[in-house]
């Protein structure tokens, strides 16, 4: 046998062997400490991510740039009357926290978690956050933010962090109702960039443009009412029996920062 | 024994600080520019620098890192398609692009990563035919490739290209500089 070829069998055969251990769970404490090292350096090139991101601004000419200096002056003007608008306005949001908390605390377990990184794989739409199952989560965790809104379900859990399959990944499905006359129902996938599809509805079902898509909690460990987002377009062919929508998640998926995992819905 | 040590935190460093720079490109960087594959540009700069087989390793341990991140995939689709592919450009670099010319860099590049794309692209139609779960867009994940081809490519050529003004020694055990020869493996 030649040397290259026995280092083509052995090197294939170290490869078979460390995703045999990997299913089988014996390489966990070295995945740890890998994750131990990667996580924090993705938490903190996360945040550089989410704070600068790509909001570089190009300018074709001196006036545009003069334009644009003079805007954000009468722009600056407007946000110092807006600070004393804010001042009065955190007193009373912090009144409304302590009522939301109230609120949730009495129909689901809560956790609050920090996205930390997102997906590195062209096939996939994923987070990173930084709770796990030391924190209580578990695989199929709905995670939400603001007032309800749902992004994605835990799809991996690790000792301290979790990788959340947001809903426009093309492996997500999640039963939703539409806020139609008929309250139709249906499934939404995503692979559709950064938009999600909603399929089966049927089709003698009255749907509208703006139409709100909200979970049905047919899926389960996934409460019933989680805002998804609202329907932009409609697909109807006269010889099936389903219709589909296009929606638009109510909330920028690319730029996620805190969010709430839900881990006993009601 | 020291310089082993000294070796092998190097190494450890190596493959952390190019798992970082991977994820941070992919993070930072507009869209296309993000589809920049770091760790293949390290790992293929470092083969046509030090025409060394520790690649090979480099690319299974940085890829080990990598798959724990991704979820799109079983575990182990990318670790066996990068570590054969570099693999398969190490031998092609070895026997075939045994010139050190600039060009190389670019051709070794494009032809290890359409590699590594032909192997994980295949390993996703053995996937649907088994689970028929996965739901890909094929076209947008074949302009993503070739995006990936072109930036990576383009990069390891440059940085090639710089090194070797820089630091012409590296072209010494080329017997042709300036030409493509080609060699065929002995039988």
């Amino acid at each position: 046998m030649s040397s290259k070829l026995r280092t083509f069998i052995n090197i294939t055969i170290v490869v078979i062997l460390t995703i045999v251990l990997h299913y089988v769970g014996w390489l966990r404490p070295v995945e740890n400490i890998f994750r131990n090292m990667v996580n924090p350096a993705s938490n903190i090139i996360y945040n550089v991510y989410v704070r600068v991101g790509d909001n570089h601004e190009h300018f074709e000419s001196v006036d545009e740039l003069k334009a644009s200096y003079e805007n954000l002056k009468l722009d600056l003007e407007a946000r110092k009357i807006d600070l004393v608008q804010f001042e009065l306005l955190q007193e009373e949001n912090l009144e409304l926290k302590k009522q939301l908390e109230y609120f949730l605390g009495n129909n689901f377990t809560h956790l609050g978690a920090q996205v930390i990184g997102k997906n590195i794989d062209p096939l996939g739409s994923t987070v990173l956050i930084n709770r796990g199952s030391n924190n209580g989560l578990k695989i199929g965790d709905p995670v939400v933010v603001s007032q309800g809104i749902l992004v994605g379900l835990v799809a991996t859990v690790e000792e301290n962090s979790a990788i959340v399959r947001l809903i426009n990944d093309s492996q997500s499905r999640v039963a939703v109702t539409l806020l139609n006359k008929d309250r139709s129902i249906g499934l939404i996938e995503g692979g559709f960039g950064i938009s999600v599809q909603m399929n089966f509805i049927p089709q003698n079902e009255s749907v509208t443009i703006g139409d709100i898509v909200v979970t049905s909690g047919l899926t389960r460990d996934i409460p019933k009412g989680l805002l998804i987002g609202q329907v932009e377009t409609i697909t109807r062919e006269a010889y099936q029996p389903f219709q589909n929508a296009i929606l638009t998640p109510s909330t920028n998926l690319d730029k996620l920062f805190n969010v709430s995992v839900i881990i006993e819905p009601d | 024994m020291l310089l082993n040590i000294i070796k092998t935190f190097g190494v450890a460093l190596a493959i952390f600080l190019s798992t970082i720079l991977h994820i941070s490109i992919a993070y930072i960087l507009p869209h296309p520019f993000s589809f920049l594959n770091v760790i293949f540009f390290m790992i293929l700069t470092f083969l046509l620098v030090f025409n060394r087989g520790f690649v090979v390793w480099l690319t299974f341990f940085t890829h080990f890192i990598i798959e724990l991140y991704i979820v799109s995939t079983p575990f182990g689709v990318i670790l066996f398609a990068s570590t054969m592919s570099i693999l398969f450009a190490f031998w092609l670099y070895k026997n075939i692009l045994t010139n050190h010319a600039w060009y190389v860099g670019v051709v070794l590049s494009i032809i290890t990563l359409a590699f590594y794309r032909t192997l994980y692209i295949l390993s996703l139609l053995i996937l649907i035919l088994v689970s028929k779960e996965l739901v890909i867009d094929w076209v947008s994940l074949l302009i993503s490739f070739l995006w990936e081809i072109l930036f990576t490519s383009l990069v390891v050529g440059l940085v090639y290209t710089f090194l070797l003004l820089a630091w012409p020694s590296i072209n010494k055990k080329s017997s042709g500089v300036g030409s493509f020869r080609l060699i065929l493996p002995k039988k």
